[in-house]
């Protein structure tokens, strides 16, 4: 599905956090949201998703207005920064929370929730664990899960919050790549949110540069670093190259 | 000292050795954290605490059972059956049936609302929840005689034949009113804690605000919910200041366990007043035992929650 962030305003009582902020996404591209910290990429994220409104500005899905569309009609996957995964339940029963609390008439039958999650533990390649606990699981599984449980919703679009941000580095690597793979797979339009120029640059199709509640620069990562559209695009990714 | 200087440069491990010889007496006590004191500052501690309890506490706990068996079990379980007794312990089972439900209600409202939504007026709401425990209970049941009785609106309630001090709704209220904090303050400090994240997927994925309430936001509240309840019981049946205010003490009618108590006892009926006061020292028990097994499984469900370090 194509996103699409017409001229989003947001304020925090005398904060401006999204100055007229606009952008486009093809559908099935995995677009990175980049910005040092307090850039307004995480409210961008959130109003896309339906966790926040903006006071003025459009968010269009697929050429359909959806801005005051409530979160639960959104079919958007959300992946939590600290993956907020229901602690007191099963990674089963996490995965197969937005299957069982559907309304009646779109719920699946047990067997077909059943089926589902370990299809998508197969796909998380955690095929055994479904019985443990969050608190039982390593950061980088996690991760896994909480993706997992997105994607059980068969979302429209998959958002992601500083998906890598708390894990340690060689886990990071590895799980980036992991989920590049995967979002290429699945073919979902993908929105992630970072402050790490290297993971952007890495797995981004297109990358949007974040600062001060303005967008800096759209483009692909060779377009961003070869042609910085202004001083804070290059001096923000000076020293960071495409592998 | 030129040669130790050369031994020195030569073997790295000479100067902690000459330091450690130098300053021997000041070396750091082994195995064991710097935080912790000396075993006699430790025993004598943890003496005075247990000594502490013991005195006031523990024996007047004693005390309470050995008063009520004195006489024997015969005089024991007659004292608990007669009329009076049977009807004061219908009387606070039914006060506490309707007040810690009442609070029950009202605690997690106040707490989800305090908890997860910025609101005007926040930080009054938290201090009015904490009223109760600030106002002495006698204060308490006055209020309601004065709201219900003679100077208030008693002589309209009066006229529509409606009795509320000197009767059991005054109790309910009295009751009511003393036990609130309870629920509520044992919720808001944990629903606080755990922020709102889990309630943003829960919706996220579909769930409506009841679904999220009912399968995310209660279930990770629980144990702190039934401890609440517990303490709010405990409470609601053995408060005598407010109750005793309104209550009128009018024996097989307004008259619960604690008020019950002191009737017997101001008759110098020991053994009787000591074996209903048993009842409410077993309740104060049972109460501290399932509080012990909450606080276990909460402590251990909070050390599960730490992030595990590591991959």
């Amino acid at each position: 599905m194509k996103i699409e962030a017409k001229d989003l305003v947001r304020t925090f009582g005398d904060y401006l956090a999204l100055d007229k902020v606009s952008l486009k996404t093809e559908d099935g591209e995995l677009v990175a949201l980049l910005g040092p910290s307090g850039s307004g990429k995480t409210t961008l994220l959130r109003i896309i998703a339906g966790l926040d409104f903006p006071d003025s500005g459009n968010v269009v899905f697929d050429d359909q207005d959806s801005t005051g569309l409530k979160i639960q009609k959104r079919r958007v996957g959300f992946v939590f920064q600290n993956y907020a995964l229901f602690r007191h339940m099963t990674v089963y029963k996490n995965i197969a929370f937005g299957l069982e609390v559907a309304p009646g008439s779109r719920r699946l039958s047990r067997a077909q929730i059943r089926d589902r999650v370990f299809e998508l533990l197969g796909l998380i390649q955690l095929p055994s664990l479904e019985g443990r606990f969050p608190a039982q699981l390593s950061g980088g599984q996690r991760q896994r899960v909480a993706l997992a449980r997105a994607l059980a919703i068969e979302p429209r679009i998959l958002l992601l919050d500083e998906p890598f941000g708390t894990l340690d580095a060689m886990v990071r690597k590895e799980l980036r790549l992991w989920v590049k793979e995967l979002q290429r797979r699945l073919k979902i339009t993908t929105l992630f949110v970072t402050h790490d120029q290297d993971e952007a640059l890495e797995i981004a199709d297109r990358i949007v540069v974040m600062n001060n509640g303005r967008v800096e620069q759209i483009g692909t990562p060779a377009a961003v670093c070869d042609e910085p559209a202004s001083p804070f695009v290059w001096e923000f990714l000076r020293g960071h190259a495409i592998y | 000292m030129p040669v130790e200087s050369a031994n020195n440069r030569s073997l790295g491990f000479s100067v902690i050795t000459n330091v450690q010889i130098i300053e021997g007496r000041a070396r750091p006590p082994k195995g064991r954290p710097a935080i912790r004191d000396s075993l006699g500052i430790r025993l004598g501690l943890i003496l005075v605490a247990i000594l502490f309890l013991a005195v006031f506490v523990l024996v007047p706990l004693i005390v309470v059972f050995t008063e009520a068996l004195k006489k024997g079990l015969g005089v024991y379980f007659a004292s608990l059956t007669e009329p009076a007794a049977l009807s004061a312990i219908e009387l606070t089972l039914f006060v506490a049936a309707i007040a810690v439900p009442a609070n029950l209600f009202f605690g997690v409202a106040a707490a989800w609302a305090i908890a997860k939504f910025d609101f005007p007026g926040k930080s009054l709401l938290i201090t009015l929840i904490d009223l109760p425990f600030a106002v002495s209970p006698v204060i308490a049941g006055l209020i309601y005689i004065l709201i219900f009785g003679a100077q208030g609106l008693g002589p309209f309630l009066q006229e529509h034949d409606i009795k509320i001090v000197f009767a059991v709704p005054g109790i309910v209220l009295a009751t009511i009113f003393v036990t609130f904090p309870f629920v509520a303050r044992e919720l808001i400090p944990l629903m606080q804690a755990q922020g709102s994240e889990e309630e943003q997927a829960a919706l996220s994925l579909g769930a409506s605000g009841w679904q999220t309430f009912w399968r995310v936001t209660l279930p990770n509240v629980r144990w702190g919910l039934l401890y609440g309840v517990l303490l709010c019981n405990a409470r609601a049946m053995g408060e005598f200041g407010a109750v005793s205010v309104v209550s009128g003490h009018i024996r097989g009618l307004t008259n619960t366990i604690p008020l019950h108590v002191e009737i017997l006892y101001n008759e110098y009926k020991f053994s009787a007043a000591f074996a209903v006061a048993s009842l409410l020292a077993l309740l104060s028990l049972v109460t501290l035992l399932i509080k012990s097994i909450a606080t276990w499984n909460v402590s251990a469900s909070a050390q599960l929650r730490e992030p595990s370090t590591g991959k």
